[in-house]
């Protein structure tokens, strides 16, 4: 086998495209040739490299830009459509002035025409259009949001809580997706990436009930340590008492309580 | 609810442009990353980011619906980045091997004290940028090799042959800086 055959199925081996038959002929392979598992080895450790990289964040004015640039095509695009109106005002104009009967008639379908063209200029001013397409873009966006919140892989999930936070959507809808996400989602990064990204709306009430409600739900100890964080952040009066409240009752674990521990005196509180 | 990418942009081609929002969230993070690894210029990057999408509004009539978006896509941003390096007379390390000999001490020292991830970040950044390309497209985007073929516009042997190059590039840059 080539090298660059045996690369793409390293390749495709390690992306998770391979049938389990053909895994297992992969691996077979790699296991009886030195020179194939040296090379799928190199092949690996740059692929787990460029994996553990995380994707930089650009700023707002890449998204103000673009929704600008969007803005401005679609009036660009209503304005086109004004010319076309003025076009048939002025063709039928011109047919008017070379009729010699039936001229009265004419007119009066130009004053219909014109009349009609005035209408559509003056209902569709500029601030309607740009209202309803940000309303359009909106509700495509929480379109968006909803589906990526709902897909099956946790990471895509991860992703979509992440990009919630410099999502364009209202903070009401972003705040209540959220909230969901961290009270309900079965998986614990999703539900971790959920409550610190709340933290970004500290001052919204809802937000503190919602973490208070998830630090007395949440099983797993790296959550839940996050959670109170993020408590912390919002309130640490009621952080405090928190803690207190779970390292008093006689349902708290020893690793609980150590953890709680660990934190009021990392934090110093 | 339809909300495939390839009927999004058949909805942009019929002048249902505000739907190129929804595309623009999907690729937007990644195809900036797509610069950035080419430019090390967040800036630039920006600016590259919104031009793709710029031309894919004013060229919206030659996508054909039974075309991969995402191909199309990053046909667009290809040919983007290649006009403005052109545009700027950018050219980003092209003899890989002066690059590392020239390599300063002071960054020696500065890539010890860092991941790996950051020696294959400087590995990249010093190969030629067709070479880049063909990595970034494998490794970072997880194109496969049809798909690769369609946007540089070769044959799909041709294709293989090239990442085969490239990847040998990578593994003996890296070799050489981590051995630094």
């Amino acid at each position: 086998m080539n090298n660059d055959i045996f690369e793409q199925l390293v390749l495709e081996y390690l992306k998770g495209e391979l049938s389990s038959e053909e895994v297992n002929n992969f691996e077979i392979l790699i296991a009886n040739n030195d020179s194939k598992q040296q090379h799928f080895n190199e092949i690996k450790t740059i692929w787990e490299l460029t994996k553990s990289e995380q994707l930089e964040t650009p700023d707002d004015s890449l998204r103000e830009g673009f929704y600008n640039m969007l803005s401005m095509h679609t009036l660009e695009e209503k304005s086109k459509k004004k010319t076309i109106f003025q076009s048939i005002d002025a063709f039928l104009s011109k047919i008017v002035q070379y009729k010699y009967t039936g001229q009265m008639a004419m007119l009066m379908v130009v004053a219909i025409v014109s009349g009609y063209i005035g209408f559509q200029l003056s209902s569709n001013t500029l601030n309607q259009d740009e209202i309803v397409l940000n309303q359009r873009v909106e509700k495509l966006n929480q379109e968006v949001a909803s589906l990526q919140l709902k897909s099956a892989s946790a990471s895509d999930r991860i992703q979509a809580v992440n990009n919630l936070k410099t999502s364009t959507l209202k903070e009401e809808n972003i705040i209540k997706s959220l909230i969901s996400k961290l009270l309900y989602d079965d998986n614990m990064h999703v539900r971790m990436a959920a409550g610190k990204s709340l933290t970004l709306f500290k001052n919204n009430p809802q937000v503190k009930s919602a973490i208070l409600k998830a630090v007395r739900l949440e099983k797993e100890l790296l959550v839940k340590a996050t959670l109170i964080d993020a408590l912390i952040e919002i309130d640490r009066e009621a952080a405090l008492k928190e803690i207190y409240r779970i390292y008093d009752s006689e349902n708290t674990s020893p690793e609980m309580k150590a953890l709680y521990k660990d934190i009021v005196e990392t934090k110093n509180i | 609810m339809n909300l495939s990418d390839e009927f999004m942009m058949q909805k942009v081609k019929e002048g249902e442009v505000e739907r190129l929002a929804l595309l623009f969230e999907r690729y937007h993070l990644e195809l900036y990353n797509f610069f950035l690894k080419f430019s090390r210029d967040k800036d630039l990057s920006s600016d590259l980011t919104q031009n793709v999408f710029y031309r894919i509004l004013k060229y919206k009539n030659s996508y054909k619906s039974h075309k991969k978006f995402r191909t199309w896509m990053y046909m667009i941003a290809r040919n983007t980045r290649i006009d403005a390096f052109k545009k700027n007379k950018i050219s980003y390390h092209s003899e890989d091997i002066e690059s590392i000999k020239n390599f300063k001490v002071d960054d020696v020292s500065e890539i010890e004290e860092r991941e790996s991830s950051d020696v294959i970040k400087k590995a990249l950044s010093l190969m030629n940028h067709e070479k880049r390309e063909l990595i970034i497209m494998s490794f970072y985007l997880e194109m496969s090799t049809s798909e690769i073929a369609k946007v540089l516009e070769i044959s799909e042997n041709n294709t293989r042959v090239r990442f085969h190059r490239a990847l040998t590039d990578l593994k003996s840059i890296y070799n050489k800086i981590s051995k630094l």
